[in-house]
């Protein structure tokens, strides 16, 4: 009997524990539509971007931070009912894929006279709205310990030294932009056929790949390596978080562009053409500059703490047609060839 | 079960044809059941086929083609089979000793036991490395070694500690529940010793360690949080089936990689089903016992306090750095105490709170749901009973990258135009995690004999009313642990919602994976710290509420 009632008492007190929590007001919605925006670079960033956007126009956006192949899927899976109005901070080579897939409507917004002309598609599909350069991490810190007074790695031929064995990780292309990023790169810096040999023979030294671009640096940063190939931005945001890492950039780096998009039949197309309008301008660039370390495309806009102009940099001809073209064919290769 | 015919059931009616007269003799039953199948066929079984119908001819090729999806798959099969050997050796023996009354600091280790659960992703593997890492506190700076923990060693340990709580939830009720009597019993006639054991409690102990291993293998097979971490060179699918679709958003080849892992869990499935499926286990028959289990020997009893405590103190010191880095300035760094890393979840902490609320409301349904299942499959007879048996586990065999993208096919458009909304996420918490409910209930169910219930429709009560007088308090320990592991399950889950947040609905697990994937440890343990926190506090709350009676911790 005892048994029976205790449980029934306690069975209405977790029922009706649920139902207030059912009936809890929602957060209320903003009386007019705001603009809906898939970010790929720092939430942090994106939440303090959008602030700035409503402060500036009046108009209120919304983010979600997602990774880059996380947004294609997405609008991908909504394109029946998208539900976001803008792409923002993705790779060219995402972009490609989904203009080719039908997802995005072609938006050439003003502002695109002030963008050069290589950092655009012609069709008007993407603007380019950063400039990311690649490098390597090395953390300065264990390098003392274990190296001492020798000198770091200077050039990519460098890391090829059996002295590094296991010591370096990087970022796998079948699943990081990063990964990829640096091995078609490599081609671009000495020709596909001596490239892969290249990568052959640094394979020896690294001792795993990274499913995801920034994890190789967290690890450097953590002292559990000694060596990543990374892009700088996310080398700069750990050296001003404190951690021990020095930046190489060797010559012949690869680098890509962050890109902004309006999403076909997007809830509010005309709202997402206003926040493309006003992110590529000055004040809204040098935000995300200062706050995630990009480099940018403008003038205008000063510098990442800590990096290296860009005219002091030796970057590759980066091919983006031949890049996109060879995509499948690169990745299966590489998958066959390297295990780790 | 003999069938008479009930007051109020014409002779008509009750020689109609077997399904026609099952609705007239129990109309609600049957309304009920209906019920149970379209939603599990409605969140469960389409999705899936949404997402299986995604990939073309050429991607299944590609799959079958590729060596290293094939490696893989090896490298998928050999974690999981010693992960789950491991993890379930770990949940029994932490169960066994929670179960004795003479273990010393039992109530601690069973609060300890669910640590694991309450991790948020991510956060939990990187204070494993950043402990027992080549730099780690404990293996570096403490003993001085340099060891490696990237690859299948790492994983195997760090996937232990991360499922073992899975199979404790699954056997504490279980071995709760057998009849002290019994090892009293078998005492008197001389069995002692490892041969009592042997013979009597891990016998009687076989139905919960089957759906343990079931459960506990089937995460092993689909994590992607743990490889990513700790895997290094050792790739397993789920982690290729996760970053197919976060990286280049290769859908297609995501879902046939996805497929493929439905295989082995499958498999699993079958065999846990024909192996325990045919033997009795029948220990509560209605001869009650309330005697305290039998006491442990000094050896044992030390043995297994020993064990026990080793490893409460590797789970303690883990969340204890996500703690300390909570408040630290830079993680790994400046150990200096700030609050400063609070004042983001602070400032979007709409995310905690979306959480608490969802996963209250996943708990709240999907325990009654999954016992409700439960008892239907076990306790009636309806068309069909096998698949609804096998659709309530399925779930728990499913990579949640793969519901959570089944989703947003399926309930992207009208009839049931649900992206966007709470009750999307709220659904894939709940259908997620209705496994483990189910589970326990029937592994609960299985112990008790029928005729209990038999008696009770003997002596007038009708079905509903058996339901709720005799079978539910006997399950209740079910139930109870459903809604915790519901509860804790769904604040912390990731993979299947990350596809299905949006603004007002953004749960704090994927803020977390966005402030963690950027190396913002200090913001993502201060975040993760508030919402183990959360956990705590709203499970103390049920408890106080129910006036300390609920047991949350005594599953």
């Amino acid at each position: 009997m005892l048994q029976r009632d205790r449980s029934r008492r306690w069975l209405v007190v977790v029922v009706g524990l649920g139902l207030a929590a059912s009936l809890w007001p929602a957060p209320a919605r903003a009386q007019t539509k705001p603009v809906m925006v898939y970010g790929v670079i720092h939430e942090y960033t994106l939440a303090r971007l959008m602030q700035k956007f409503e402060r500036d126009t009046g108009t209120k956006a919304d983010f979600i931070r997602l990774s880059a192949g996380e947004v294609a899927t997405r609008v991908l899976a909504e394109r029946q009912s998208p539900k976001g109005d803008v792409i923002f901070g993705i790779s060219r080579a995402i972009q490609e894929s989904m203009k080719a897939q039908g997802l995005l409507e072609a938006y050439k917004s003003p502002r695109r006279a002030e963008v050069p002309g290589k950092y655009l598609d012609p069709d008007g599909y993407w603007t380019g709205s950063s400039l990311t350069v690649q490098g390597i991490a090395i953390n300065a810190e264990r390098w003392k310990k274990e190296f001492g007074s020798a000198p770091m790695p200077k050039t990519w031929e460098d890391l090829l030294d059996p002295k590094y064995k296991d010591l370096i990780v990087a970022p796998s292309p079948l699943s990081s932009g990063t990964g990829f990023t640096f091995i078609v790169g490599q081609f671009f810096r000495v020709g596909e056929e001596k490239g892969w040999e290249y990568l052959k023979a640094l394979d020896r030294n690294i001792r795993f790949y990274t499913p995801s671009g920034i994890a190789p640096t967290r690890m450097v940063a953590a002292g559990e390596f000694l060596i990543a190939i990374t892009f700088a931005h996310d080398a700069l945001k750990a050296i001003s978080a404190g951690y021990p890492i020095a930046l190489v950039h060797p010559t012949g780096v690869s680098w890509d562009v962050g890109s902004v998009s309006l999403i076909k039949n997007g809830p509010n197309a005309a709202g997402g053409g206003k926040f493309i309008d006003w992110v590529l301008g000055r004040d809204p660039i040098q935000l995300i500059v200062d706050l995630n370390f990009e480099g940018s495309l403008r003038s205008d806009v000063s510098l990442p703490l800590g990096a290296t102009p860009l005219e002091k940099l030796d970057l590759v001809d980066y091919k983006l047609d031949w890049a996109a073209q060879n995509r499948q064919r690169i990745l299966k290769q590489w998958g066959d060839l390297f295990k780790k | 079960m003999k069938h008479r015919m009930p007051k109020g059931v014409t002779a008509r009616e009750w020689n109609a044809p077997h399904l026609a007269r099952r609705i007239a003799v129990d109309p609600l039953g049957s309304g009920v059941t209906a019920l149970v199948i379209l939603l599990l066929g409605l969140f469960v079984l389409l999705p899936v086929a949404r997402v299986l119908a995604q990939p073309g001819q050429a991607e299944w090729v590609r799959l079958l083609t590729t060596s290293r999806w094939l490696r893989l798959g090896g490298n998928t099969l050999l974690i999981a089979v010693l992960s789950t050997a491991s993890a379930v050796a770990l949940g029994f023996l932490f169960a066994y000793a929670t179960s004795r009354p003479d273990v010393p600091l039992r109530t601690l280790f069973k609060l300890i036991a669910i640590l694991p659960l309450v991790s948020p992703p991510f956060v939990g593997g990187l204070a494993f490395i950043l402990l027992f890492g080549r730099r780690g506190l404990v293996t570096y700076s403490l003993l001085g070694l340099s060891g490696d923990i990237y690859g299948w060693h790492g994983l195997w340990m760090v996937q232990t500690l991360a499922f073992f709580p899975i199979a404790y939830l699954a056997l504490a009720g279980v071995l709760r529940r057998i009849n002290p009597t019994l090892e009293f019993a078998a005492q008197d006639l001389g069995a002692r010793g490892f041969r009592l054991f042997r013979t009597v409690t891990l016998p009687l102990a076989i139905p919960g360690l089957a759906s343990a291993a079931l459960l506990v293998g089937i995460y092993a097979l689909s994590d992607f949080g743990n490889p990513m971490l700790v895997g290094g060179a050792f790739k397993v699918l789920a982690t290729e089936t996760y970053t197919q679709v976060t990286g280049w958003g290769d859908l297609g080849m995501a879902a046939a990689l996805s497929g493929a892992l439905l295989v082995p869990s499958l498999a699993l499935f079958m065999l846990q089903r024909y192996w325990v499926e045919g033997r009795s286990y029948v220990t509560i028959t209605g001869k009650g016992s309330f005697a305290d289990p039998l006491p442990t020997s000094g050896p044992v009893r030390w043995g297994l306090f020993t064990a026990c405590a080793l490893v409460a103190l590797v789970l303690l010191a883990t969340y204890a750095v996500v703690f300390v880095g909570a408040f630290a300035r830079t993680w790994g760094v400046n150990w200096r105490p700030t609050l400063a890393n609070f004042e983001y979840t602070v400032f979007r902490g709409g995310q905690l709170w979306n959480s608490i609320r969802f996963a209250a409301m996943a708990a709240v349904g999907g325990s009654a749901f999954s016992v409700l299942a439960a008892y239907l499959v076990h306790r009636k007879r309806f068309p069909g009973r096998g698949a609804v048996d096998f659709t309530a586990v399925l779930p728990a065999a499913l990579p949640g990258t793969l519901i959570g993208v089944g989703y947003i096919l399926a309930f992207n458009t009208p009839p049931l135009a649900l992206t966007g909304t709470g009750t999307i996420i709220v659904a894939a918490m709940l259908f997620r995690t209705i496994p483990v409910g189910y589970r326990a209930a029937v592994a609960g169910l299985a112990q008790i004999a029928p005729s209990i219930e038999e008696g009770a429709a003997d002596l007038g009560a009708r079905p509903l009313r058996t339901l709720w007088d005799v079978t539910l308090p006997l399950i209740r320990s079910a139930f109870t642990s459903a809604l915790v592991f519901t509860f804790i399950r769904s604040m912390n889950t990731l993979s299947a919602v990350i596809f299905l947040v949006s603004p007002g609905t953004v749960v704090a697990s994927a803020s977390i994976l966005a402030l963690a994937e950027h190396g913002d440890w200090g913001q993502a343990s201060a975040l993760a710290a508030s919402l183990m926190s959360a956990v705590f506090l709203v499970l103390l709350g049920f408890r106080l509420l129910s006036g300390g009676r609920m047991r949350l911790f005594e599953l």
